[in-house]
């Protein structure tokens, strides 16, 4: 059948309509041009056709069309270059976070153009320059020994130093705790970006049931995406969903990308969105041990280290009573990683309720020391747990065979055993049931025996949190943990063999923090042993207070032995004294029973025994110290002597006192770091620079200007190198026992910049390039998506033009019909 | 395919290309205004790390030359001080030491000789002044005792001396008079100062004559001379049965041991007052022999040093200096001085034998000292000596200062080596101060030329940058539409 006689307006008129919608897309391409996400849209026209066949054949009946009909509206995107996008883009958030917090460092530990200009040539560098200034000090003391002034120049250039040390330690640990929240700004913006996305889901969803393609909200789902992106690396899929009999609507699933380079780990690829329900990124699960969070399959092993860490807080004074501390204690046993403890054969001997899984305790950074991430259950809007999964099998069932209590969804026809609460909370799957009606029912409402139903397992996959493994992800996100976190040469050699092989490599605050730590407490350890010492003679041999003739107090030395009439001295070198006198020294400070092995291995020296036989210390086999251990007696509150220091019983003139100490008004040096090195109480009153320890024969005390002692000083204070090795730090001894650096002091914190400055220009380098990698995709991107003018230019003449076409041709067939009408077969 | 180039396309490319431009047009512009070729670790940092190394060897050399300048004005000052006491020793003026000894060896001079004395030892206290002479706080010649005076006059301390005499130790035996009856010793005591306690032996004769005592008939046996013993009524005895019985002296006994002072004349005294001056440098009696002060002496010469790092390559080696690496800047008073102690000088006598005269001072200070003490006692009226001791003495004293001139000048010239190796290195450490800032200088600094030319060039790319945004928008097929 041909076109009817007035089928030619339809045509026309369609066609008027066409140009009209075709107008319309391109007026909003136009308008939207500048609209970020915005992408460009395309009117979908077909030729309207009428098909069949005709009642009666006709010869000659020519069909043609009937006109353009409008079909729908798309958007004209490439999914392969917004997955590329989202990739490179996750880089490059890795690349900016950690050049964010790596400027910060900088901004503290990078010397180059600092200083006070004033000075001129000194005026270059801050805390590099105090090493200088406190080695030129002390050089000036080696010249002016026994002078006051020189001495107090040299302690305030100790000053200075330490106070160098505090800002730094300071500054850093601000960068850290602006890490720190930065890291939660930046998981909030994700959870945002999520919830935005589940909540765009569903609006899309509910726009696709009515048949609308919601191409603006999609626009704004990707630009949530693409910001996500930067925070976090994620794979974006889309699937069909079947919601109803038939009805099938987009699903947009977004995952971790799996990056882990370790295959099994499957933590990688957790759900963060899957249609309507989403989870959150947190901070915060237990971390009992340094392993980021407890495997389930090693709760046994997790309960003892709880119990070891809430003993430890309670010995600490971290816990204030009992009933904190089980309100701890079932804080952890309630995270989802304790929810199953088993004996040493395997069986479960506690389960903690699913219920007490979802309530599990958001912990403190304190006790999250390595930032681990945890993604909670996924939820919809309303927090449904998301139950979806895995299809185990489909099958169809009998009305008889359904459980009691199923709910229908009069709209979907579906109905979930979830839903009618059969399966107790904890099962692993989820049924649901599908109805769907057979012909020719009559009755009304039909009765369960007039559907034929399908069974549908699934496997109940997001119901609780996931752990994620230290290396699950990238992005800014990861940038900032790292940051946090990565401790580079302190790394714990379990957690390189463990966790991250190149955990070693990787520098974080923690890193800079711990070798500044490390530079300080290596300088006052090796300040402090040089200030102090016993006296000895020009011979090397180490005195004690004795009488002349004339009645004069005189130096002696401290003999050891006498052998065959010969008084054996102690003399400060090892290998000058007798085997004998050596054996005589073992003996009496209380390790002659060692082997030579056995001394190595209780890492005891010569100079170690010597300096015990001089204090009059004997060792301690149990804890492997030479005791008493301090100088001084430890007195308790009454004034009473608890504790005997060896001060009372030392064979040498011990001179000399701790310089520097953990606080200024103690003496104490143990457990110096960068934060809270300090000029010892002592130092701070008194001039107790040790310039000598060598006396002229017969002497007890070192002559006045003598300054050996002193140019010792600067000698290892500007030219001695050392290792330094990371184990020495408190809370590192299970790093690698390598030295991580030999060099001078002023040359391990030159190291310090150099490192940093290599790591900078490293991540430099790579942000400049996936800057471009990202730039240049993105320019891919627009060149399909985005909006531009030429080519709406040419729709608007094109859409244009045929409404005119449109118009023309109406105009055309309303002459013709006319002609046909009024004019054919009359005559006037 | 040729890419389709967008608008929203290009303006992003537009606004990434003059971000850049703008950026590189700020870091062209921060070179110039630092003058700087780099400002952070991270643009160069292996760059960073040689400039702060060299920066530090440059800060290191600045403190070496420091300290050096300090020590070569020290050395001069010890110079000058030497100059000062060499011309009160040797110079050929009438008021030089050896123009005094000159002339009290040319004879007497009526009562010349005491004056010259006096002088002589007037010049002892100065030469002592000179040489306590100081730099800045520190006393130069003072070895590594730099706080306090090098040579001081003390009352002359007896070494014989024993505060607590221990009777058991062999070493006190000259603190007592009498060896001990071993049966009254109760604590292992050797000897005793009480005679009830001592070893009784018979009574010697004092005028005993063996040869006498041999040939004696019964006439002689009351001839002083007769008998070895004495018995108690004073007669001499050959039996020593009958004899007196006397406390056995100790042949050690030295009865200057309770005495802490000496006086001029070798008796003891415990008054600080009668006690004789005697030159100390730093505690420790010049002259003496005594075994522990001779330890101490050898010690300042030998072994006591002051070590400054002076840019020589300051190392250690098994906790110990390295000496050869640094500087030892200590100038020991006494070495410039001739020494300690005592030597024996023989004299040759006219009939060509030799005098040898014991217990001559090294030292300048004490041998000019001493031969003003020994003028002094010469006679007021005629200038005799006192006695022919002390015209021995003198002599030998005055052949002991002129031996001592040419070690004076062997030192003193020694000491001028030493300044000019300070002299030496100031200049050396003033080139290497010099290189080393002309080297981080090159590494750091900015050329003034091409860092003004990089950032006009940089201006340049922006301001066309600039230019270019005008046009990115400027026309599409829109603005041509003609409807």
């Amino acid at each position: 059948m041909g076109i009817g006689t007035f089928g030619a307006f339809t045509q026309a008129r369609l066609a008027i309509y066409a140009a009209q919608t075709g107008l319309s897309v391109t007026g909003n391409n136009i308008s939207n041009i500048n609209t970020p996400g915005y992408t460009r849209q395309r009117l979908n026209q077909v030729s309207l056709y009428a098909a069949g066949a005709d009642r009666y054949y006709a010869e000659g009946d020519i069909r043609t069309g009937q006109g353009a009909l409008v079909k729908s509206l798309s958007q004209i995107r490439s999914p392969y270059l917004d997955i590329r996008y989202r990739t490179e883009n996750a880089k490059l958030g890795y690349q900016d976070g950690r050049m964010e917090g790596l400027d910060e460092i900088k901004q503290i530990l990078d010397e180059v153009g600092k200083g006070d200009e004033s000075k001129g040539e000194k005026g270059f560098g801050v805390l590099g320059l105090e090493f200088s200034e406190l080695a030129a000090a002390l050089k000036d003391l080696t010249s002016e020994t026994g002078h006051q002034e020189y001495d107090n120049t040299v302690r305030q250039y100790a000053q200075n130093l330490v106070s160098m040390f505090n800002n730094y330690a300071s500054d850093l640990e601000q960068v850290r705790e602006n890490t720190v929240t930065k890291l939660n700004q930046n998981l909030e913006k994700v959870n945002k970006h999520l919830d935005i996305i589940r909540s765009l889901n569903e609006e899309i969803r509910k726009c696709e049931i009515h048949g609308d393609p919601a191409l603006e909200l999609r626009d704004s789902r990707n630009l949530e995406i693409d910001a996500l992106s930067e925070l976090i690396d994620i794979n974006v899929t889309y699937s069909e969903e079947e919601i109803a009999a038939g009805v099938m609507v987009e699903k947009l699933t977004i995952s971790l990308d799996n990056i882990n380079p370790d295959k099994s780990v499957k933590t990688d690829e957790s759900l963060l969105v899957d249609g309507v329900f989403s989870a959150h990124i947190n901070l915060g699960v237990p971390m009992t041990n340094p392993y980021y969070g407890v495997k389930l399959d090693e709760p046994s092993e997790a309960l003892d280290a709880l119990n070891k860490l809430l003993d430890e807080k309670a010995a600490n004074g971290e816990i204030a009573d009992l009933d904190e501390m089980a309100k701890m204690r079932q804080a952890y046993v309630s995270s989802p990683y304790l929810n199953q403890v088993k004996d040493a054969d395997g069986n479960v001997i506690k389960e903690t309720p699913v219920a007490d899984i979802r309530d599990a305790t958001v912990l403190t950074d304190k006790d999250n020391p390595y930032y681990g991430l945890m993604i909670t259950e996924l939820k919809n809007k309303k927090g449904d747990l998301h139950v979806g999964g895995n299809l185990y099998a489909a099958e169809a069932v009998e009305a008889a065979d359904l459980p009691a209590g199923l709910t229908w969804n009069v709209r979907t026809n579906r109905a979930s055993t979830e839903e009618a609460g059969v399966p107790a909370e904890g099962d692993t799957t989820v049924t649901f049931y599908t109805r769907t009606l057979k012909p020719n029912v009559t009755n009304n409402p039909p009765q369960p025996d007039d559907y034929t139903y399908t069974k549908q397992v699934y496997e109940k996959l997001v119901t609780k949190p996931v752990a994620l493994d230290d290396n699950d992800i990238s992005g800014k996100i990861q940038a900032f943990r790292e940051l946090l976190t990565e401790e580079g040469e302190f790394t714990d050699e379990g957690v390189i063999a463990n966790i991250d092989e190149k955990a070693g490599s990787k520098r974080g605050i923690s890193y800079y923090q711990k070798t500044l730590d490390l530079l300080a407490k290596q300088f006052a350890k090796v300040m402090n042993d040089t200030n102090q010492g016993f006296l000895r003679d020009p011979d090397g041999n180490f005195i004690q207070k004795g009488t002349n003739d004339q009645g004069k107090e005189i130096g002696v030395p401290i003999t050891v032995i006498t052998l065959n009439g010969e008084d054996q001295y102690l003399n400060k070198d090892w290998e000058k004294m007798k085997t004998d006198t050596q054996n005589e020294i073992k003996k009496q400070i209380g390790v002659d029973g060692l082997t030579d092995q056995e001394l190595k291995d209780a890492k005891i020296s010569e100079t170690d025994m010597i300096n015990a036989y001089l204090k009059g210390q004997t060792y301690d086999a149990t804890t492997q110290k030479f005791i008493p251990e301090n100088k001084d007696d430890v007195l308790d509150e009454n004034g009473a002597v608890v504790e005997p220091g060896w001060g009372g019983n030392a064979k040498g003139i011990h001179v000399g006192e701790v310089l520097f100490s953990n606080n200024p008004d103690n003496d104490d040096p143990s457990e110096i770091n960068a934060s809270n090195i300090s000029i010892s109480d002592t130092w701070s009153k008194n001039h107790v620079l040790v310039c000598a320890l060598e006396c002229p024969p017969g002497d007890l005390e070192p002559a006045s200007g003598q300054s050996d002692n002193i140019r010792h000083f600067e000698y290892v204070v500007g030219e001695q190198k050392f290792d330094f090795f990371p184990t020495d730090l408190e809370g590192c001894e299970g790093a690698s026992e390598k030295a991580m650096f030999n060099g001078t002091f002023f040359e391990m914190w030159n190291n310090i910049g150099t490192t940093l400055g290599a790591d900078q220009n490293y991540t430099g380098t790579m942000l400049e390039a996936n800057y471009q990698n990202v730039l240049s995709i993105d320019t891919q991107r627009d060149s399909v998506s985005s909006v531009d003018f030429n080519d709406e230019a040419m729709n608007l003449m094109m859409y244009a033009k045929s409404y005119n076409a449109a118009c023309r041709m109406m105009t055309t067939i309303d002459s013709v019909l006319d002609k046909l009408i009024n004019n054919t077969g009359m005559t006037t | 395919m040729i890419p389709r180039m967008t608008t929203v396309g290009t303006l992003k490319n537009y606004r990434y290309s003059l971000n850049r431009s703008n950026n590189t047009m700020a870091k062209a512009m921060e070179t110039v205004l630092t003058g700087r070729l780099f400002n952070s670790y991270a643009e160069d940092p292996a760059l960073a790390t040689r400039c702060f190394q060299i920066r530090r060897s440059f800060w290191r050399a600045s403190s070496q030359l420091e300290v050096n300048e300090s020590l070569r004005h020290k050395y001069d000052v010890a110079w000058s001080a030497l100059e000062n006491a060499s011309t009160d020793l040797y110079s050929r003026a009438d008021d030089a030491s050896v123009a005094s000894i000159i002339r009290s060896l040319s004879g007497p001079t009526g009562p010349g000789r005491p004056a010259l004395g006096q002088s002589l030892c007037a010049k002892a206290k100065d030469i002592a002044q000179i040489m306590n002479g100081r730099y800045g706080e520190n006393y130069v010649f003072a070895g590594a005792d730099t706080l306090n005076a090098p040579f001081t006059w003390e009352p002359k301390e007896n070494s014989a001396y024993i505060a607590n005499p221990d009777a058991t130790n062999p070493d006190h035996a000259r603190a007592f008079q009498y060896e001990i009856d071993p049966a009254k010793a109760q604590n292992g005591e050797l000897y005793t100062n009480d005679p009830a306690n001592a070893l009784q032996v018979p009574q010697k004769n004092p005028n005993y004559d063996e040869e006498f005592t041999k040939n004696a008939t019964v006439a002689d046996v009351d001839d002083p001379r007769y008998g070895e013993f004495l018995t108690p009524d004073g007669k001499g005895t050959t039996n020593a049965q009958i004899a007196n019985l006397v406390p056995k002296e100790n042949e050690k006994y030295d009865e200057t041991s309770s005495f802490k002072y000496l006086k001029a004349d070798g008796t003891g005294t415990n008054e600080v007052s009668e006690a004789a001056q005697a030159l100390y440098y730093r505690g420790v009696p010049v002259d003496s022999d005594a075994p522990a002060d001779v330890k101490k002496m050898e010690y300042f010469l030998k072994q006591e040093r002051k070590d400054i790092d002076v840019g020589l390559g300051h190392k250690e080696q098994n906790g110990e200096v390295v000496t050869s690496t640094v500087f030892d800047s200590s100038l020991q008073g006494i070495y410039f001085m001739d020494g300690y102690g005592t030597k024996s000088v023989e004299l040759k006598n006219d009939d060509g034998t030799t005098t040898t005269v014991e217990n001559i001072p090294k030292n300048i200070i004490s041998i000019v000292n001493e031969m003003g003490q020994i003028l002094q006692r010469c006679s007021k009226d005629d200038g005799n000596w006192a006695s022919p001791e002390d015209e021995d003495r003198f002599n030998a004293l005055a052949q002991a200062f002129e031996d001592s001139n040419s070690v004076f000048r062997e030192r003193w010239t020694e000491m001028d080596t030493q300044s000019g190796f300070l002299r030496d290195n100031s200049e050396l450490l003033t080139d290497t101060k010099d290189s080393l800032k002309q080297q981080y200088m090159e590494l750091e600094d900015a050329n003034p030329a091409g860092a003004i030319s990089d950032y006009m060039f940089a201006r340049y790319c922006y301001d066309t940058a600039l230019k270019v945004g005008n046009s990115v928008l400027s026309q599409s097929l829109m603005d041509y539409m003609n409807f």
